[in-house]
C-alpha cells in the first residue's frame, strides 16, 4: 500500500495486488499444503526465505499473506501472523515473550478464556501471572519484578468496559524491560492505533469486526518492529499454527467493509446506549462514548470512535423476569462471540472472572451487541423486552 | 447387525442425511456465534460443551463429521480436529506435560515434533531426550520419574525403520507414561494404534485424508479416558480446524481406500524397480525385507502408502541435484499424501541411533500416476545421476 493514501482507501485496497492475481480484484483462495519448486536451488531459497516466500502450506499462502498485509496497515504495524482464532493468537503472543520462571502481568478484566489460560495453561509451564487493576496507569510500575516480561493489556476490558491508560501503562513496562501486548479487539484497529500508543504486540480475535459476519474464526496478531514479528513467526511455526484460506479469504472479504460497518456499529452502539440510559431498569451504562462514561476521557484522548459492544446493569429482578425478557427477543439473539452484522445480548456475570478488584455492584448485567438492524426497530424488541422484565410474562 | 469393514465405513462414517434434508454430505457451517432460543437452553449446551454446538472455536457440525470418521478408522473413541499435524502433535504433547517434565522423542520422528520439543516446550521447562526406535528392550532404560510422554512414530521419518510399537507403549504404559503417536504414514489405514496400547493418536490429516494437498488439517484422536486432557489443551491453546477444511478431509476420506491401494501398489512397483538399479544402494521400505522392522511391519500393519526413500550411491550433490532437477512428474516439494508424486532430498538428525548411509538420500512419495510413466521418468533421472558421477 502507497505511503500518504487515506484510511478508507487503505481499507479496500491494502493486501490486494490485481498484477500478480490475473487482473482479479480479490486474492484467489490459495488451498496449499505442498508446494513445488522447480530446482534443488530454487528449494534452498525457499527454506531460507520461508517467512517471506510461498513456501509451505502451514507457513502461510498468498491468502494469508494478503489479509496479514492489510491487517498490519490497518493497526500501523510492521506485520501480522495469523492464528486459526483470537484466543490461538493471545496464547501465542503469550508464548512468544515468556519462558518457564517468567511473571506476566495480565489486566483484571481480560477476556475470560485469556484469563484462563494464564491461570491453568501457562501455570502449568511454570509462568506466574499477576492480574492487575485496569485502571492501575502508571502505577503498574510498583507491580513490575525483574523478571516481568510481558504486561497484558485489553481496553475497553471484556464485560466492564473500563478504559486503560495504555500510554501511561506502555512507557512504565518498557522501563522495566517488558513487551506491551495489548488485545485491540474491540476497536478492531479501526478505532485505535496501537503502536502510536507504545504497544508492541497488537492481538486481534478477528471472528469479530474483521471478519464481521460471524462465520469464520481467527486470529491475528501484529507487531511494531521486524524481530517481534520474526520471534512471534517462529514460534507460531513450533506450534503448528495456521489459519485456513478459506478463513482468510473471508476476513480479508469483510475487511473491505470494515470502515462502512464500524460507522453504523458506533451510530446504533451510542443509540441504544443513551435509550437505555433514560430506561429506569437501568443502573448504569458501560460504554466509553458516553460523556458520563468513567473512562470516557481517556477514550475521547485515544480512540476515534467505539464500536457497538457495550454493558448494561439493570437493577435487581428476578431470574425468571431477565429470562422472560432474553428469550423472548426478536432481534437481539443469544450467543458467544460478538462483531457480526447482527444484534446480540447476552447476561454475564464479571464477579468470578475478577480477582484483582472486586466486581461488587448490584443488579443484573448485560452484554449487548448492536448490529446492523435499524436501530428503531432494535429499540421496539428492546422495549417489549423491557415489559417482560417488568411483567415476567414470557411473549 | 455385524460391524460394517473399514472400507464401507470409510464412504460412510460421518454422513448423517437426516440431519441435513437427505445430503449425504454435510454442509461447511462457517460458524463463531452459535445462537440459543433460550438462557436455559444456553446453560444446558454450555455444561457439556465438548458434546453440542456452543461456538465455532469448539466445533461445528461440519468438523464433528470428520472427527467422528477418524475416530472410527483409527479405532479411538474421540477424535479433535485442529488446524496441521503440527498443531496435533503440539495439543497431544501439551496436554500431558507441564514445567519439570521429561518427554522421549523416538530418534526418526518427524522433525517438527524435534523442534517442538527442543525449541519451543525447554523453553517452558520441560525436557526433551531421544531414542533409539529399534531398542525396544532398552527403551525403559530412557525412563525417568518425570517422564510423561514417550512419542512414537512408525515407521519413522525419512529413514521408514519400524518400530515394535506393542512393545514400547507396554514399557511405557507400564511406567505411567502417556504414549503419543504420529500414525500419519498409515493414516490409520493400515495400522490400528489402539490395538497396540498407544494413548493418543495423531494425523496429519493433511497427507492421505485430505489427499489432494490443498488443506492443511490435523487430528488428534482418543479414548474416553484421555479425552478430557487432551480436548482441554486444544482448548487452551484457541485450536480447531476451519469448516472448509474439515469439510475438505472427510471429502478426501471418502476415496481413501482406494488411493491408499493405488498408492501402495505404485509404490512397491517403483520401490522394487529402484532396489535393482545400479544408482541405489538401497531402498527404505518397511515393505522390503531389508528394511529395519520389516518384520514388525508385516505383523502389526495391513499395507504401506506411497512413501519410501532410497539411500544412493556415495555421489557429490551435484549429481543427487541432476537426478531431482531432471524429474518431470516428481513435484519438489514437502509434505506429501496428494493425488501426486513427489521427491525431496533428505538430511536427518540423529541422537540416539545411526542413520542410514553413507550415500544420500531422497525421500519419494508415489502418487496414483501410471507407475511405468513414473518409472521412466525415474530412468532419466537416474542417467542424469550418472552423468555427473564421470
Amino acid at each position: 500500500m502507497k505511503d500518504g493514501k487515506r484510511p478508507q482507501t487503505r481499507i479496500v485496497h491494502a493486501g490486494s495486488d490485481p498484477a500478480r492475481q490475473r487482473g482479479a480484484v480479490n486474492t484467489p483462495v490459495t488451498r496449499a499444503s505442498t508446494v513445488i519448486f522447480p530446482t534443488v536451488a530454487a528449494m534452498r531459497d525457499g527454506i531460507e526465505n520461508r517467512f517471506d516466500t510461498v513456501f509451505y502450506g502451514r507457513h502461510g499462502t498468498p491468502s494469508s499473506f494478503a489479509l496479514e498485509e492489510a491487517v498490519a496497515d490497518l493497526e500501523g504495524g510492521y506485520r501480522s501472523v495469523s492464528a486459526p482464532s483470537g484466543l490461538a493468537a493471545v496464547t501465542l503472543s503469550l508464548m512468544s515473550f515468556l519462558d518457564a520462571g517468567d511473571h506476566l502481568l495480565m489486566v483484571d478484566n481480560a477476556y475470560d478464556p485469556s484469563r484462563r489460560v494464564c491461570e491453568r495453561f501457562l501455570k502449568d509451564y511454570g509462568i506466574e501471572t499477576t492480574f492487575y487493576d485496569p485502571l492501575i496507569g502508571a502505577g503498574i510500575s510498583q507491580l513490575m519484578q525483574d523478571n516481568t516480561k510481558v504486561v497484558f493489556l485489553e481496553s475497553p476490558g471484556s464485560l466492564t468496559f473500563e478504559v486503560q491508560d495504555i500510554p501511561a501503562i506502555a512507557a512504565a513496562a518498557h522501563k522495566g524491560g517488558a513487551k506491551v501486548i495489548l488485545d485491540n479487539t474491540w476497536s478492531a484497529g479501526q478505532f485505535l492505533k496501537p503502536f502510536a500508543l507504545g504497544v508492541d504486540v497488537s492481538v486481534q480475535a478477528a471472528t469479530k469486526y474483521i471478519a464481521g459476519h460471524a462465520d469464520v474464526m481467527l486470529g491475528l496478531v501484529t507487531t511494531a518492529t521486524e524481530e517481534d514479528w520474526r520471534t512471534i513467526k517462529t514460534r507460531a511455526g513450533f506450534l503448528g499454527l495456521c489459519a485456513s484460506a478459506d478463513d482468510c479469504y473471508l476476513a480479508l472479504r469483510g475487511l473491505r467493509t470494515l470502515d462502512v460497518r464500524m460507522e453504523r456499529h458506533f451510530e446504533t452502539g451510542l443509540i441504544l446506549a443513551r435509550w437505555f440510559q433514560e430506561r429506569d431498569e437501568v443502573t448504569r451504562v458501560l460504554y466509553p462514548a458516553l460523556a458520563g462514561d468513567p473512562g470516557h476521557a481517556i477514550w475521547q484522548r485515544d480512540f476515534t470512535g467505539a464500536s457497538g459492544l457495550f454493558g448494561v446493569i439493570l437493577g435487581e429482578y428476578p431470574q425468571e423476569n431477565v429470562e422472560a425478557m432474553l428469550d423472548g427477543m426478536q432481534y437481539f439473539a443469544m450467543g458467544f462471540s460478538w462483531g457480526g452484522f447482527e444484534s446480540l445480548m447476552i447476561q454475564t456475570n464479571p464477579a468470578p472472572n475478577r480477582s484483582a478488584v472486586k466486581w461488587a455492584e448490584p443488579g443484573i448485567c448485560l452484554r449487548v451487541h448492536a448490529g446492523q438492524e435499524d436501530p428503531e426497530d432494535l429499540i421496539d424488541d428492546l422495549t417489549r423486552g423491557f415489559q417482560r422484565l417488568n411483567s415476567g410474562e414470557r411473549s | 447387525m455385524r460391524k460394517p469393514k473399514q472400507n464401507t465405513r470409510l464412504v460412510h462414517d460421518g454422513s448423517h442425511p437426516e440431519d441435513n434434508y437427505g445430503l449425504l454430505n454435510p454442509p461447511v457451517y462457517r460458524a463463531s456465534t452459535v445462537s440459543f432460543a433460550t438462557v436455559a437452553a444456553q446453560a444446558e449446551a454450555r455444561a457439556d460443551a465438548d458434546n453440542n454446538f456452543v461456538y465455532g472455536r469448539r466445533g461445528t457440525p461440519t468438523s464433528s463429521a470428520f472427527e467422528e470418521a477418524v475416530a472410527n478408522l483409527e479405532g479411538g473413541d474421540k477424535t479433535i480436529a485442529v488446524g496441521s499435524g503440527l498443531a496435533a502433535i503440539a495439543t497431544a504433547m501439551l496436554a500431558f506435560v507441564s514445567a519439570g517434565d521429561h518427554v522421549l522423542v523416538c530418534d526418526n520422528g518427524y522433525t517438527p515434533t524435534r523442534n517442538l520439543s527442543e525449541n519451543f516446550l525447554k523453553r517452558f521447562g520441560v525436557e526433551t531426550s531421544y531414542y533409539d526406535p529399534m531398542d525396544s528392550a532398552g527403551v525403559k532404560d530412557h525412563f525417568r520419574p518425570n517422564s510423561k510422554v514417550i512419542y512414537v512414530e512408525a515407521p519413522g521419518s525419512h529413514t521408514f525403520e519400524v518400530m515394535d510399537v506393542g512393545a514400547i507403549a507396554g514399557a511405557a504404559r507400564g511406567a505411567g507414561i502417556k504414549v503419543v503417536m504420529d500414525n500419519t504414514w498409515s493414516a490409520g489405514y493400515f495400522f490400528k494404534p489402539f490395538d497396540f496400547g498407544v494413548d493418543v493418536a495423531v494425523q496429519a490429516a493433511t497427507k492421505y485424508h485430505v489427499g489432494h494437498s490443498d488443506a492443511m488439517l490435523g487430528a488428534v484422536t482418543v479414548t474416553k479416558s484421555d479425552q478430557e486432557v487432551v480436548f482441554a489443551s486444544a482448548r487452551q491453546l484457541g485450536h480447531h480446524a476451519a469448516p472448509d477444511d474439515a469439510y475438505l478431509g472427510l471429502r478426501g476420506m471418502r476415496t481413501m481406500s482406494v488411493r491408499m491401494d493405488r498408492h501402495q501398489t505404485n509404490a512397491l512397483k517403483v520401490a522394487e524397480w529402484l532396489a535393482g538399479r545400479p544408482q541405489i544402494e538401497r531402498v527404505l521400505h518397511p515393505a522390503m525385507a531389508d528394511c529395519p522392522g520389516h518384520e514388525n511391519w508385516k505383523r502389526d500393519f495391513s499395507g504401506s502408502c506411497g512413501l519410501f526413500g532410497v539411500v544412493l550411491k556415495s555421489a557429490p550433490v551435484e549429481a543427487v541435484h541432476a537426478l531431482i532437477d531432471q524429474l518431470e512428474l516428481f513435484g519438489l516439494g514437502g509434505s506429501w499424501g496428494g493425488y501426486e508424486s513427489l521427491v525431496l532430498p533428505t538430511n536427518v538428525t540423529r541422537s540416539a541411533s545411526a542413520a542410514p548411509g553413507p550415500g544420500p538420500m531422497v525421500r519419494f512419495h508415489i502418487g496414483l500416476e501410471d507407475p511405468d510413466d513414473l518409472i521412466e521418468d525415474l530412468g532419466a533421472g537416474l542417467d542424469a545421476f550418472t552423468a555427473k558421477l564421470s
